[in-house]
């Protein structure tokens, strides 16, 4: 097939579905209702170290755990949850509103937190870094 | 003389936008039958438009080889129809030890492995495809078919053909096909197996037409309602960056590979055995997780039991 006839096929399509996908809104963002919520989610993604401790971001979007062995984040990525234990440090950037954490893994580069709080968010940010 | 096959998989790309904006329009309408997400389904079209890109750039890699190879065919078999059938059917034989190998094998399956990427399942997951199916040097095993006696030009339709049918599975829209069309072909059924990264589902219904070879070899799975699929990869990627999801495994793979302090039996190992392995066992392949799995599942009937 032409490049003349393929390239704009293509462009367009995407164009148009995301276009679309953006207008329908098929499936919201994932959202930890409760710590409970979380917890479960964490646990059914390792068995082999379950969470002692969860608590939420501000927009219910992370959770903090803390099992036996350390520290981990459980955040949603688009309507999906991504559970991370980290091996390398990490490194927590403070915002106006929370902390990017970036963690040196090259599959989950940089995680968002909504922490208006001061106190929590340099809570969290002891405990990330001192994995 | 040598007939034209068309180049089917991008003459079908209207045909694959059509469906996906049906898809998408049936599940908004309905409110089931699957999930679709912005930045999900963007990566996937995105990892499928640089699978054309990547196609035209080194498809004549495995075009030459085959061309070259066409040379020293033992047989001719022409061009009939019959021909092209058996063709067609071989080549899903040939389709199935390749997704085989893709999941056995690390330094196939970081060419693979994006397209098992989403947590989600649909059309726009059979878009997610990957960039460098070539460096895995699968067009080896093409090398029967054409030495038999089977027009390269003729297995490549094939592959093509192959590939279009494996679109539409793509859908959790449709829960069952006719029982017959269940028991021979490769349908959304079993190709959600596929997709599970349960741990009973791993490595299981690697057809890509015929189901009937996961029968023959011992890998069909059947979907189990009792155990609903969860979509995606053991250890789920943070990004949709398709950059960092078309090469996260290539540069997982060669970091252990390079690592210092290791034989070279073992930096074979962290690219040829199962993706998974580990010289020190601090990981696990999907055979452990299976066996995890079981034991665990083994003794909950005990603790349901003695509480």
């Amino acid at each position: 097939m032409p490049l003349g006839v393929l390239l704009p096929m293509v462009v367009l399509g995407i164009m148009g579905l995301a276009l679309l996908i953006r207008v329908l809104r098929p499936t919201p963002p994932l959202r930890f209702s409760s710590p409970e919520v979380a917890r479960n989610i964490w646990d059914r993604r390792n068995p082999d170290d379950p969470a002692c401790d969860v608590q939420l971001d501000a927009a219910e979007s992370a959770a903090l755990i803390t099992t036996r062995t350390g520290a981990g984040l459980l955040w949603s990525m688009g309507a999906d949850p991504v559970a991370r234990r980290f091996q390398s440090r990490c490194v927590c950037v403070e915002t106006r509103t929370g902390l990017v954490v970036k963690t040196g893994d090259f599959t989950a580069p940089k995680i968002r937190l909504v922490l208006p709080d001061r106190d929590v968010r340099r809570r969290w940010c002891q405990i990330l870094e001192g994995q | 003389m040598t007939p034209h096959y068309p180049d089917v998989v991008n003459m079908a790309v209207p045909g694959f936008v059509a469906l996906i904006v049906i898809e998408l329009v049936w599940i908004k309408l309905k409110g089931r039958g699957g999930r679709y997400e912005l930045r999900d389904a963007l990566t996937s079209l995105l990892l499928g438009a640089g699978n054309v890109a990547a196609g035209i750039l080194l498809g004549f890699v495995t075009v030459t080889f085959l061309y070259t190879l066409w040379q020293y065919r033992l047989f001719d078999l022409g061009y009939s129809v019959w021909v092209l059938l058996l063709c067609f059917v071989l080549d899903d034989l040939r389709y199935y030890w390749v997704h085989r190998l893709g999941h056995r094998v690390r330094w196939v399956w970081a060419s693979h492995v994006n397209h098992h990427s989403s947590q989600h399942y649909n059309l726009t997951t059979a878009l997610r495809q990957t960039w460098t199916g070539t460096f895995t040097l699968m067009m080896l095993l093409r090398v029967p078919l054409v030495l038999l006696g089977f027009h390269p030009a003729m297995i490549l339709f094939s592959g093509g053909m192959n590939l279009i049918y494996q679109f539409w599975i793509h859908t959790e829209v449709i829960s069952r096909m006719p029982r017959w069309f269940e028991a021979v072909m490769n349908t959304p059924s079993h190709h959600r197996v596929h997709h599970g990264r349960n741990p009973r589902y791993l490595d299981s219904n690697y057809a890509g037409v015929f189901i009937v070879w996961d029968k023959l070899f011992g890998t069909f799975v059947p979907e189990d309602s009792a155990e609903p699929v969860e979509y995606g990869l053991v250890k789920n990627l943070g990004t949709f960056n398709p950059l960092r999801v078309a090469f996260h495994e290539w540069i997982g793979l060669f970091s252990d590979v390079l690592q210092p302090g290791l034989t070279l039996r073992q930096r074979l190992a962290y690219a040829l055995a199962p993706p998974g392995w580990s010289h020190d066992g601090s990981r696990m392949t999907s055979d452990m997780l299976k066996a995890c799995d079981g034991s665990l599942k083994a003794a909950e009937p005990q603790h349901a039991g003695g509480s």
